[in-house]
């Protein structure tokens, strides 16, 4: 297959791209609250609210209890960032999964270093919640790797049938999504109403505008993963030419996003916070076994040719 | 006699010697100035191994014979001096059997000794195989026992001031053990490298058994049973690549064995033997079902855990498995089952240590699991797989005598043996809460070592679907109680009272913490030529068919850990201001206590571990069945 | 001034009937919604920005309201509603009543009413996101230092 580059200059790519991820993860929270108060017969704020929030959280004094939570938001966004990166230069998938797993762990020891029993709350269901999620999205790369030969997202983005070999990738994603936007029945680490923030409880000021805009960047991350999926440029690049297929490919990817977004809130709306014991029990006898019978799947075709 | 030559000499023989010295002192000061003796010149002859080896120009596939022609005193060749040491040791487990009333000890070791004796008489000449072999994988592991070890052993001698006893017995036994493991992994001849094996279990049992209340007796005893079953699985193995390979020089060398291309591989005279040298490995490592005895014997004193059951000894076991991985991985059934022993033993640890309240044994779950690692990516053979076990060798031994280091200070200075006990270090000990925070993150954190080793057996596993999802659970659960614990240590309620921590707890402990971020670091330099120059691999050239692991992504994760530190470390130095009081719902005068949940009504402990162990003797039971299938007999 | 565009809540009820409390959450419901000013109802005291306070202030409630109050960070301010809130309403005279909320805490705007209703709720709050948006341009104009309301800071203690 012809690799990214052949098609296309990509650091102009990776750079426009880059530049993009905080605004659309802005823009997916901003669109997610806009929605979620439309489906409750409300108003709902201005689509530019997350932007004003987070302005005015730096203008806020800081009142850590730890000065260590400073460093564990940066490094929260920093790794995020980091994914990011990985994703726009079009690199490997399965470091991409894995920095966006370690940006997680920043938040839970935020949490311990908070230093109050809600914050450990929050903190120790955020390793829960770690536990239940991390290990279906390292699978996906694995996968990728059966399918495709290697791990790079450059490989990745041009094979247009990887939907018909890996479908549970879709499930993982939006599953991951609902996890990790705090969404819907698994918003256990920062339950509003119950742990009052959990992990999240001691950071202010611009320790919490850090985590936020961490959140940007690890939304966009997991909606370009779900898009990564659904590759229209081989297709396309026939009757369009290479630029022209890139475009249109990656506004597809957007509106995929989108739709993914209005699953998540759909879900978010549709059901209730569950017990945290749901969480791990979920992922383990459910979406574990249905990912192990992807893979024996693509095993069976692919590797041991049994069709 | 080469320069070398006399270098592996004193590297097995000094140690042991100081060790004899250590016997007469009972104060802190002379047996700081025997074992900083020690360190100094085994440090110093270690790393002249290494100019030694490109002196000589050692590269693919080659090493240095160190020989023993020649006589020592008195008539006495080298090799009937291991052979009369060797029936002395198994003499004085018959003893040993005797005193602490083994069932399994007693017989086994008669059996051994009489078989060896029956051996040696009929087989004069595989016995007289060359005696030892310097090449680099052995070098790594010499590397690893002196320059770790003298680090652990200097801490131990400011652990064991306070408040212990037998100072000298215990240094004999750690500075012994130093000089054997050197023996062990530098030996070429089977024979004495099964020697030096069953010299580092009377070591472990007599440190284990350190303390001489009932339960370290207990347990010393229970680890004596299982490295002695181990010791005899060994010894029939080695009996049985005698017989394949006839009464010669060549059949009982490691080496020798190591490059055989010729092996018949549907022979089950070859498959049995390497089945049964790999089920020693797995009872010196520790894996799952044998997992019991490294759990129990952290009931000895921090030391005893940080260097024989985390950094050298159990290391002896990934040793023999690594060093006959060319052979292992011409039989497909074995690898296979091998690879599903390790990585089992890695999910299985990885998943019990979440409930784990005890630092010690949490850390001891972690070295299982990670050795089962190590076992998993030896067995599957391939370049980038045996260069991934070599570096998760080097990193898990750096890191976790670190961990085991930090946890053994908090156990002498805050007098708690539990993780809940290390709440608030940040405050009440930050030199050493910095040197933990390092060590923890070294052990998951990219772009460290063990994490490295992580990415590679990701990428390697796909040879199977269940070992994929072994690992991908596994690796995960990993990081769970780790992040837990170093969030526990970040945690501080109240006002916090500093202690000071001496400096011969510290010292080690940055060494070994500087040590993995700078090894880390250079790793790219060294990665790519470490396989180049281990024998057997050469003329094997199995490379991993999808791709080539690129590690330049890891220099941006370096430099941002670099930044986090620098971050770290200001938040660190900020200690006033007007404090601000965690969020209680408004409640005043609150004394805010903290804990964790263990998730004990999850994972029962015992009836998970009963559970592992079955499965584990499953797996073994599949394993044999496996040599067996893979020797043809089926 | 972005604290205008997001101002974030905490609602403390301390002393109260619970009229006033209902009346808030009232204002979060859809027909009042809150939300399209940006106004979010966070339980948290460190994230939030304004303290609604309902209810009438006894010793022990004086002091739990002056540590969630210490807990916000800065720029912070204070609103009492109803009628309790001002001067204790209906409970003035009890024996262990020791005033309304700016007994304890600088108050910015008083929402009257027993109980205030939602759309007074919404005005206080609006009127008081003014009064922040006047001082903080007052003081980065250096002619006020951030101004001290009359009954402020004076002491937790009962009469």
């Amino acid at each position: 297959m012809a690799l990214f580059s052949d098609v296309l200059d990509l650091t102009i790519l990776s750079i426009i791209l880059f530049l993009l991820a905080p605004f659309l993860g802005m823009a997916a929270m901003g669109i997610g609250r806009r929605i979620s108060a439309r489906m409750q017969n409300r108003v709902g704020p201005p689509l530019l609210q997350p932007w004003y929030d987070v302005q005015k959280l730096f203008m806020k004094k800081d009142q850590s209890t730890n000065s260590l939570i400073g460093p564990m938001a940066f490094g929260f966004l920093i790794f995020n960032v980091m994914a990011v990166v990985v994703l726009v230069i079009l690199g490997d998938l399965l470091m991409f999964v894995i920095l966006l797993g370690m940006a997680q762990l920043f938040l839970s020891l935020g949490g311990f270093a908070g230093s109050s029993p809600y914050s450990h709350i929050g903190a120790n269901r955020n390793l829960l919640q770690i536990l239940s999620v991390e290990p279906l999205m390292l699978a996906i790369p694995i996968g990728v790797l059966l399918v495709n030969g290697t791990y790079y997202i450059s490989d990745l983005a041009l094979n247009a049938e990887i939907l018909l070999y890996l479908p549970v990738a879709v499930a993982i994603i939006l599953f991951a999504l609902v996890v990790w936007m705090q969404k819907g029945p698994f918003d256990m680490s920062t339950a509003h109403q119950e742990i009052l923030y959990g992990n999240l409880l001691e950071f202010s000021g611009k320790n919490l505008a850090m985590v936020e805009i961490g959140h940007w960047f690890e939304n966009f991350a997991l909606f370009a993963m779900l898009g990564l999926f659904f590759n229209f440029t081989p297709l396309l690049s026939g009757p369009l030419g290479p630029v022209l297929a890139v475009v249109v490919d990656l506004v597809i990817k957007l509106l995929i996003g989108l739709v993914g977004l209005l699953v998540v809130i759909w879900i978010d709306n549709a059901t209730t916070r569950q017990h945290w014991d749901r969480l791990p029990k979920f992922s383990f006898y459910i979406m574990l076994p249905v990912l192990f019978i992807n893979i024996l799947l693509i095993y069976m075709k692919l590797v041991w040719g049994w069709f | 006699m080469e320069a070398y030559e006399i270098a592996v000499w004193v590297l097995i023989a000094l140690p042991v010697l100081m060790g004899a010295l250590a016997l007469l002192f009972k104060k802190k000061t002379p047996l700081l100035a025997i074992v900083a003796v020690n360190s100094i010149i085994v440090i110093l002859l270690s790393i002249y191994l290494i100019l030694a080896l490109q002196a000589n120009n050692i590269g693919q596939g080659q090493y240095l014979k160190i020989g023993a022609e020649g006589v020592i005193a008195g008539g006495l060749t080298v090799h009937q001096l291991i052979m009369y040491l060797d029936w002395a040791l198994l003499f004085i487990f018959i003893v040993l059997g005797i005193y602490i009333r083994s069932w399994v000890v007693l017989p086994l070791a008669l059996v051994q000794l009489v078989a060896i004796v029956w051996f040696e008489q009929n087989n004069g000449a595989a016995v007289e195989a060359n005696a030892f072999a310097l090449d680099y994988l052995s070098l790594v592991f010499v590397l690893i026992c002196s320059i770790v070890g003298s680090l652990i052993a200097l801490y131990g001698v400011q652990y064991m001031s306070e408040g212990e006893h037998n100072q000298g017995r215990f240094f004999f036994f750690i500075l012994a053990f130093l000089g054997v493991m050197n023996g062990a992994v530098l030996s070429d001849n089977m024979i004495f490298l099964y020697f030096f094996w069953e010299a580092t279990t009377l070591c472990c049992y007599f440190l284990i058994a350190h303390e001489g209340d009932k339960v370290s007796l207990a347990n010393a005893k229970w680890a004596a049973e299982v490295t002695v079953a181990g010791g005899a699985a060994l010894l029939l193995g080695i009996l049985m690549f005698a017989n394949v390979f006839g009464n010669n020089e060549e059949s009982l060398s490691i080496m020798s064995l190591v490059e055989r291309t010729d092996l018949p591989v549907a022979s089950v005279f070859v498959a049995m033997p390497i089945f049964f040298v790999s089920l020693s490995g797995f009872t010196k490592s520790a894996q799952v079902p044998f997992q019991s005895w490294l759990l129990g014997a952290m009931v000895a004193p921090t030391p005893v855990s940080a260097l024989l059951h985390s950094s050298t000894m159990v290391k002896l076991g990934v040793y023999v498995i690594i060093r006959m991985s060319p052979v292992i991985v011409q039989f497909d059934w074995l690898m296979l089952v091998i690879a599903f022993v390790g990585a089992y033993s890695f999910v299985s640890t990885a998943l019990l240590a979440i409930q784990e309240r005890s630092m010690k044994r949490l850390l001891a779950f972690s070295t299982v699991g990670n050795l089962g690692l190590i076992i998993m990516l030896a067995a599957i053979g391939t370049r980038e797989a045996v260069a991934a076990a070599i570096v998760l060798t080097i990193f898990h031994a750096v890191s976790k005598a670190l961990l085991f280091l930090s946890a053994g200070t908090v156990q002498k200075i805050f007098e708690r043996k539990d993780i809940e006990g290390s709440e608030g270090l940040f405050r009440r000990a930050p030199a050493l809460f910095g040197a933990f925070m390092v060590g923890i993150f070294t052990m998951f954190l990219t772009p460290f070592g063990v994490f490295i080793a992580k990415y590679a057996a990701l990428t390697e596993a796909i040879i199977n679907p269940v070992l994929i999802m072994m690992l991908v659970v596994g690796s995960i659960a990993c990081e769970v109680f780790y992040v837990r614990w170093l969030g526990r240590t970040m945690a501080v309620t109240g006002e916090p009272v500093k202690k000071e921590v001496p400096s011969l707890y510290t010292g080690p402990m940055w060494t070994l913490g500087i040590g993995a971020v700078v090894l880390a670091a250079m790793l790219p330099l060294y990665y790519s030529g470490l396989l180049d120059h281990i024998v057997g691999f050469n003329h094997l050239d199995v490379t991993f068919p999808y791709i080539s692991l690129d590690y330049t992504g890891f220099i941006p994760s370096a430099m941002i850990f670099i930044g986090l530190l620098f971050i770290l470390y200001y938040a660190m130095r900020d200690d006033g201001g007007k404090k601000v009081e965690p969020y209680t719902g408004g409640m005043y005068d609150y004394k805010v206590e903290l804990s964790c949940p263990y998730f004990e009504q999850y994972t029962k402990a015992t009836k998970n571990m009963l559970y592992a162990e079955i499965l584990g003797v499953v797996v073994l039971i599949v394993a044999f069945i496996g040599a067996l299938v893979a020797g043809g007999v089926f | 001034m972005s604290i205008l565009k997001s101002p974030w809540v905490v609602h403390f009820c301390s002393s109260s009937c619970n009229g006033c409390d209902i009346e808030v959450l009232a204002a979060l419901t859809p027909r009042y919604d809150l939300e399209r000013f940006g106004i979010l109802n966070k339980g948290n005291p460190k994230f939030a920005d304004v303290l609604l306070a309902t209810g009438t202030v006894n010793p022990r409630t004086a002091k739990s309201l002056k540590n969630i109050y210490d807990q916000m960070p800065d720029p912070k301010v204070v609103i009492c509603i109803g009628s309790c809130g001002a001067t204790g309403g209906v409970f003035q005279d009890c024996y262990n009543i020791q005033g309304g909320v700016d007994t304890v805490v600088p108050v910015a705007v008083y929402v009257p009413g027993c109980p205030a209703r939602p759309e007074a709720i919404i005005d206080g709050v609006v009127k008081a996101l003014g009064i922040v948006k006047a001082q903080l341009e007052a003081a980065e104009k250096g002619e006020l230092p951030k101004p001290e309301p009359a009954k402020a800071e004076a002491g937790g203690e009962g009469k």
